[in-house]
């Protein structure tokens, strides 16, 4: 391995973070997490991360409007990151409607933790 | 359950001895002391599980366990034994097809624990299909063992204490819920849970807390007054059962 890779992982429920963080850790990922979409805009305005994980429905500001506002970020490196969102998706969204919002890629939850590690990992081989 | 045959792949005689005494109270056993020898023995007999150690002379437990996967008719789950040193390539391990690991110094509970996870989910499959409502799992086995991939016991057991105290949190919203008050507090809370309780395989929950979401979404409430009742219920079987069954020794 060479450097560490940095994941930002948006997400209200802190039994998700702590199993994501052990998850990501299992493969020596970094994990930081924003508890609502304004956190993870303060995070990304001070860090660099590699990779964000992104859950739709967060209090103050959901993952749909924060995934619009990264994308519209003046920084050429931070408004491209690649962005999956992990939601139980219950506006019934597409993976093609994802795609428009800006997402990446598209975790249903419940989470299956293979599946997100693989997806993770694809992304960022 | 002497039915059921483990292979014991190590060329530590320590660790031999100590993995034969633990395993032999419940189950049979076979010994081998190098992959070599532990092929020999997997492809002549039926085995339920192979604990293979990965350092060993002749052949190592990596090489093994991919011959036995490729010339034997049985398949059955292969563990793989590695040292805490070696802990960075769990991934690897996996990776190369081992169905988990187990860390050295075992502790002999956990141990045991997971041999029996192993031995008792196969005898009854049926049990953890997720398409069979009625026999939808407590806590589905498989997400269970997923998780223990890649969680230490102690953390999950934190997780899953946190995901009580959750659920005792919905309670006591529930109970406090009004027909006639805002149900957007109480759907925010049962959507967490949702999630939550679906991550961590908690299946009956997770099938009340989506009809509920759905019915308060359509405004369906007296159907979702029904599911709420039916939610607490869930959630007392599922304590009960966290107690009942000692997963993680709580």
């Amino acid at each position: 391995m060479s450097d560490t890779k940095k994941i930002l992982v948006g997400e209200d429920s802190s039994i998700i973070i702590n199993l994501t963080k052990n998850v990501l850790a299992f493969e020596n990922y970094q994990m930081k997490a924003a508890r609502n979409g304004k956190q993870v805009l303060e995070l990304l305005e001070n860090e660099e991360f590699d990779l964000i994980l992104m859950d739709i429905s967060m209090p103050v500001m959901d993952g749909v409007e924060c995934t619009r506002q990264i994308r519209a970020l003046a920084d050429p490196i931070k408004s491209k990151l690649p962005i999956i969102a992990i939601s139980g998706n219950i506006h019934n969204y597409t993976t093609e409607e994802f795609r428009k919002f800006g997402f990446d890629d598209f975790i249903q939850k419940p989470l299956n933790y293979d599946k997100v590690l693989a997806t993770v990992k694809k992304i960022l081989s | 359950m002497k039915s059921k045959r483990v292979l014991i792949v190590d060329d530590n005689d320590l660790n031999r001895k100590l993995f034969e005494s633990l395993i032999g109270h419940l189950f049979s056993y076979e010994s081998a002391k190098n992959g070599l020898e532990a092929v020999e023995l997997a492809t002549k007999g039926r085995f339920d599980l192979i604990i293979m150690d990965i350092q060993m002379p002749l052949m190592d437990g990596i090489t093994a366990m991919k011959k036995i996967r490729q010339e034997c008719p049985t398949i059955c789950p292969i563990l793989a034994v590695t040292a805490y040193a070696e802990e960075a390539d769990r991934g690897g391990f996996l990776a190369e097809g081992f169905d988990n690991f187990i860390t050295k110094p075992i502790r002999p509970k956990d141990f045991l624990k997971l041999i029996q996870d192993y031995l008792i989910v196969k005898k009854n499959p049926g049990v953890q299909d997720e398409t069979d409502d009625k026999e939808l799992a407590v806590l589905d086995r498989k997400t269970l063992d997923q998780l223990l991939r890649y969680n230490s016991r102690q953390s999950l057991q934190t997780i899953f204490a946190e995901f009580l105290s959750e659920c005792t949190e919905t309670e006591s919203q529930i109970n406090g819920y009004q027909p006639d008050s805002d149900p957007s507090d109480l759907m925010n809370r049962i959507h967490t849970l949702k999630g939550n309780s679906g991550t961590l395989g908690a299946m009956r929950i997770f099938r009340c807390a989506k009809a509920a979401e759905e019915r308060a979404r359509n405004e369906k409430y007296p159907e979702f007054n029904q599911e709420l009742k039916k939610l607490k219920n869930e959630i007392l079987q599922f304590r009960n059962f966290l107690e009942r069954e000692l997963i993680f020794d709580l």
